[in-house]
């Protein structure tokens, strides 16, 4: 039995539907129900739906043996697990925005507003610059709006929502997409099955 | 079952075993003072596996550290002329847990073999480890690597600097997107390219994964310490461990500490590694010591979650004994213990004891709940 925690939303029914036509259907899972575990006996395989940022803590202590997450994840918590493959899914940049116009003032540390404080830390030790974290869990965005921060480090798509804020992108800092990851005592074990669904993620690959 | 072995917690149960196996091998205890002065971590904190070590001042006003680390205490502990040691452990060590901010108290048992590390202490070394396994679960792993090997391929790629420990990472993570785009990056040949995406995704019985790599353009250092797996590999299986050994460089530890082999035991349902070890001639230089070590120790505490059943009664008897006269209680008692029973007396019942019997003194026997 192969336990995959996906993430719940679009990320996580895209994921499935790869799944599936590979030969890991679940049907039940696509329906309304409320159920958080969904398990196929027959295929060997059992899904349960958690919370993107969790998907990781899941795998790591060995709750599901892969799961689906975003690199942008990945960077910001370090989970210690293998890192199979890039679905090519989800895909997005960790960027530093601000309001239009913006200028950096080097004489006052620099105000961040995120939800990836590891990802910013590391980011502006790298440039030698000072800040001042400000750990937001949602709507970003509003942080240099109301001049709670100067600037944000969050993931960016398609920027609309940055364009209708009057905000725009200073500097792309990494790239994310969706990655299969492994725990890495259930790879040992089911090394086969692992390496069989990522191969036949592979194929979907460009 | 009842009894009193059985009573005893996985841990111990297994903590004495493992010491009884230790010692039929030879090895003798080494008891650890729980404390030492904070100078030393200072110096070696990048040796330890989180940096971050529990101080206090003591009453001379030097600033001391609870143990994070068994083996650096036998390094150090060492002397200069020792010909062979070899001693086991178990201890509990303090140190902040992967990802938490919080301390822990780990306990951890271990071997260290210090001398000359030929080839034979090298296989004793594995073998106690799949012993340890083995004492532990019917289904376990030994994944082995070597430092030397994917150093060797490293440089031979051209690897240097943070490209080198961005490549390790990769390696660790068996991130081999990552490491192709690494091997465009610098331009390597397509045999090159194979060769480091291998000692990534390799997870192989020995003799696989030597075919793996025979094809490869290995390096001479990197065939050399293939050749070394092979002869230790050789010797697991004549005593029979063949099918418990794997190739896996995704293991690779910290280059400043280990240098040949190292490797880690898995069990299934244990999320992460149980055991985990390898050769550190690195460290022993580092504390000016000649002579060569190879050790590993098993983390017994984050198993004992999966190996302890919660049991289904508290106590086998127990004696409900209101106003009977303490002789006749103890009376009671010592008789359901020459039962070989585990015995509670209370005045009052209490719903809270679950036993799998209970006696009511100076009325008939009531069945268990």
């Amino acid at each position: 039995m192969i336990r995959v925690a996906l993430p719940k939303g679009r990320l996580g029914n895209d994921v499935y539907d790869r799944f599936a036509a590979i030969g890991y259907s679940c049907p039940e899972l696509k329906g309304n129900s409320r159920k958080l575990v969904f398990e196929d006996a027959e295929k060997g395989i059992s899904y349960i739906l958690v919370k993107p940022s969790d998907v990781a803590v899941y795998v790591e202590r060995g709750a599901a043996d892969i799961g689906v997450i975003g690199r942008d994840t990945l960077l910001e918590y370090s989970p210690d697990v293998y890192e199979l493959c890039d679905l090519g899914l989800g895909r997005c940049s960790i960027a530093v925005a601000a309001k239009n116009g913006w200028k950096d003032n080097t004489a006052l540390p620099l105000r961040v507003a995120t939800k990836y404080p590891n990802v910013a830390k590391r980011y502006y030790a790298a440039q030698s610059r000072e800040i001042d974290i400000i750990n937001l869990h949602g709507s970003i965005e509003l942080a240099p709006i109301v001049g709670l921060s100067d600037v944000i480090v969050d993931i960016v798509e398609t920027g609309t929502t940055l364009k209708e804020n009057d905000l725009s992108v200073v500097t792309r800092i990494e790239e994310s997409s969706a990655r299969l990851i492994a725990n890495k005592s259930s790879y040992m074990f089911k090394k086969d099955s692992i390496d069989a669904i990522v191969s036949g993620m592979g194929a979907f690959a460009e | 079952m009842s009894g009193t072995t059985d009573r005893l917690a996985w841990e111990d149960r297994i903590s004495l075993r493992l010491r009884a196996l230790y010692e039929q091998y030879g090895y003798g205890r080494y008891r650890m003072g729980k404390f030492e002065p904070y100078d030393m971590y200072l110096a070696n904190r990048k040796f330890l596996k989180s940096e971050t070590v529990i101080t206090f001042t003591d009453p001379g006003g030097r600033l001391m550290a609870l143990k994070p680390d068994v083996t650096m205490s036998i390094v150090k502990n060492t002397p200069d002329d020792a010909v062979s040691r070899k001693l086991y452990y178990a201890e509990n060590v303090f140190r902040m847990a992967h990802g938490s901010m919080e301390y822990r108290e780990i306990s951890q048992i271990g071997i260290e073999s210090i001398g000359c590390g030929d080839i034979y202490s090298e296989a004793e070394v594995l073998l106690l480890a799949l012993k340890t396994l083995e004492l532990i679960s019917e289904e376990y792993l030994l994944c082995v690597g070597n430092m030397g090997f994917a150093d060797a391929v490293f440089r031979s790629c051209g690897l240097a600097g943070d490209e080198y420990e961005t490549a390790a990472e990769y390696i660790r993570q068996k991130n081999t997107g990552a490491l192709a785009a690494l091997a465009d990056r610098l331009a390597l040949d397509a045999e090159r390219r194979r060769l480091l995406l291998t000692v990534a995704s390799v997870s192989a019985p020995l003799t696989d994964a030597i075919r793996t790599f025979a094809d490869l353009p290995l390096p001479e250092e990197a065939a050399d310490r293939l050749s070394e797996l092979r002869e230790l590999g050789e010797i697991l299986r004549t005593w029979g461990y063949a099918d418990r050994v794997r190739v896996d460089f995704s293991i690779i530890n910290d280059m400043d500490y280990y240098n040949g082999i190292v490797f880690r035991g898995f069990i299934p349902g244990a999320p992460r590694a149980v055991l985990s070890g390898g050769r550190y001639d690195n460290l022993m230089r580092r504390f000016g010591k000649r002579q060569n070590a190879v050790g590993f120790a098993l983390y017994s505490g984050e198993l004992s979650r999966k190996f302890t059943e919660e049991p289904e009664y508290d106590v086998d008897v127990l004696i409900v004994y209101g106003d009977a006269a303490p002789a006749a209680v103890h009376k009671a008692v010592v008789s359901a213990m020459s039962e070989g029973k585990t015995v509670r007396a209370e005045k009052h019942h209490d719903p809270d004891v679950r036993a799998a019997k209970t006696v009511v003194l100076g009325e008939a026997e009531v069945a268990g709940k």
